[in-house]
């Protein structure tokens, strides 16, 4: 089993002032593979952090079941949270502690205490940087050292599950790159890493698959390309050439299996087609056999906000 | 129940406590002036008029229910900032993902403003004989006031526990059920407004806190603990925690 296994998830809330049901995550799959980061990109409302938030065993499940690390949520719900490391998404700071205070707080409830988590505090400040901040009150901090002092608290069990409620909101770019970072740095240490983010910059970057869920249900899921092939019928591959083309070079390559349509300007030309993995070697080939010289070749990649704005677009037209 | 985890809470509240003037000045500054400023100024200017007689009485009257109001304060004080405290400052939701069962949480929230109630009127009430006694000395004779009296030690150790007890978990009732500190104050001072009867009621002579009145109100308040105590526990859940954030 995953880390993170996700099946048939269900929450309904009641809105009493309407008396109506609401579905906030509506019959969800889906599982987070070991050493993997993992993104969960949606609108505000879709059902993210309910998500996040039962996954963590903080809210039942009208229906359906979570494990992480082979423990059913549910029914452990205090075990599961002693093994994973939670960024909530407001995660205000003890600002009247000092931050070993607030570390030594956290730590203690893991049974890490006394000289061990002196030890462990240690080595987490110097991981992020926070050494010399340890005896200032968490209060003083800036917004970025703050958001280091709460991922340092995620970290101080040394858990192996990490969810992160947009780990870099609010944050200035410094910081947010910063943050970035240190996440990829996790993925290094082959700990599980799911992230739910609003920045499909962020999400591009830094996971290897993402989920987007709509009005609590799962539109997509898989690795940016995979999402791409699977949205856009055609896609795009453009060359630089030392000269233009004749018109009997551009007719064959008409003839190229999947290819649609060809636009040229001058010695660059675009090709969309059904496959560009397929595609682009037949290309290549045709190019070079008639002997014209190719200075560049790119497949263009649709960007994880094209998949996102185009799956946003099919739902409010279905809708609609 | 990790009773490790209990303590643990009360210690992170108290040390926020402690490192917060506007929490912790007004727990200290309410007691020193009903346990030590306050008698003194009686021991010193009605005593000698008066005689000890009538002064016994005047202390029964006036003196010995502010041993109810300092437990309320403080309990005001701590148990209000519990749990709405921790939703102002927006830690709620990293303290609920503590592997933590619901009713940890709310022992340890209880725990965190009982403990120091408690504490700051047992504090109070020594202090506040002891004020008596030595302040007195040149009119008390050998006489000793206050702790030789057993209503005032019932009073201490029963009525001022059952109280304290009600009044933290209403208060920490209340700190959940709504959004910041100062409306969970505002709802909470509905249980100042009983003690204040109590304390006029002492004052017309209407209910005098002698042994059996102290017994009866404990009783009452006992009862009215344990029903606070079967609603305290069913409304608050995390998930009813998590959702109010909302």
């Amino acid at each position: 089993m995953n880390p993170i296994q996700v099946e048939n998830l269900v929450k309904i809330f009641v809105d009493k002032k309407q008396k109506k049901e609401i579905h906030a995550v509506d019959d969800i799959n889906f599982s987070v593979k070991r050493g993997e980061i993992f993104g969960f990109l949606g609108p505000n409302g879709a059902g993210k952090t309910t998500t996040f938030r039962m996954v963590a065993g903080l809210l039942k499940p009208n229906a359906g079941r979570a494990w992480v690390l082979d423990q059913e949520v549910t029914a452990d719900a205090v075990e599961v949270r002693k093994n994973i490391g939670f960024l909530t998404e407001n995660h205000g700071n003890y600002e009247n502690l000092t931050l070993e205070e607030k570390l030594a707080f956290f730590a203690s409830f893991y049974g890490i205490e006394g000289k061990d988590a002196k030890v462990r505090i240690g080595e987490m400040l110097e991981t992020l940087g926070l050494e010399d901040r340890r005896q200032q009150k968490v209060g003083k901090f800036s917004r970025g050292l703050k958001q280091r002092a709460a991922i340092a608290r995620v970290l101080i069990h040394n858990p192996s599950v990490l969810l992160f409620d947009e780990p870099t909101s609010g944050l200035d770019p410094v910081a947010a790159v910063q943050v970035r970072e240190l996440i990829l740095s996790l993925k290094e240490k082959h700990r599980t890493i799911f992230i739910n983010s609003h920045n499909l910059e962020e999400v591009q970057k830094v996971c290897d698959r993402v989920a987007i869920i709509d009005k609590g249900k799962l539109k997509q899921i898989g690795t940016a390309q995979d999402l791409s092939k699977q949205l856009f019928e055609t896609q795009v591959v453009k060359c630089r050439l030392t000269k233009v083309p004749s018109q009997a070079i551009i007719d064959k390559l008409y003839n190229l299996q999947g290819m649609k349509n060809i636009e040229e300007n001058g010695a660059n030309l675009q090709f969309f087609v059904n496959n560009a993995e397929a595609a682009t070697p037949e290309i290549v080939r045709l190019l070079v056999l008639d002997g014209i010289d190719i200075l560049e070749v790119t497949r263009q990649q649709h960007s994880l906000e094209d998949i996102y704005l185009k799956l946003m677009r099919n739902t409010t037209e279905g809708s609609g | 129940m990790n009773v490790k985890n209990l303590f643990r809470i009360v210690k992170k509240d108290w040390t926020e406590i402690r490192s917060n003037k506007n929490l912790l000045l007004p727990l200290l500054l309410i007691p020193v002036f009903l346990s030590i400023i306050l008698p003194l100024y009686l021991a010193l200017t009605t005593l000698a008029s008066v005689g000890v007689e009538t002064f016994l009485v005047t202390i029964d009257l006036i003196i010995k229910p502010f041993l109810l109001i300092i437990p309320t304060m403080a309990a005001l004080i701590i148990a209000t900032d519990s749990i709405a405290g921790e939703k102002e400052r927006k830690t709620i939701e990293s303290f609920l993902v503590l592997p933590l069962t619901d009713r940890e949480i709310l022992i340890g929230k209880v725990l965190s403003a009982l403990i120091p109630s408690l504490a700051s009127s047992w504090i109070s009430f020594l202090l506040m004989g002891l004020t008596l006694n030595i302040a007195g000395r040149p009119n008390l004779g050998t006489s000793i006031i206050i702790f030789g009296d057993a209503s005032w030690w019932l009073l201490e150790s029963l009525l001022v526990t059952i109280l304290s007890f009600m009044n933290t978990l209403f208060m920490v009732l209340i700190s959940a059920m709504v959004r910041n500190v100062r409306v969970a104050q505002q709802y909470a001072l509905i249980v100042v407004i009983p003690i204040t009867g109590l304390i006029i009621s002492g004052l017309s002579q209407v209910f005098i806190l002698d042994v059996s009145g102290i017994f009866i109100l404990s009783c009452i308040l006992g009862a009215i603990a344990f029903g606070l105590a079967y609603i305290t526990t069913r409304r608050l859940n995390r998930e009813k925690l998590i959702l109010a954030l909302d």
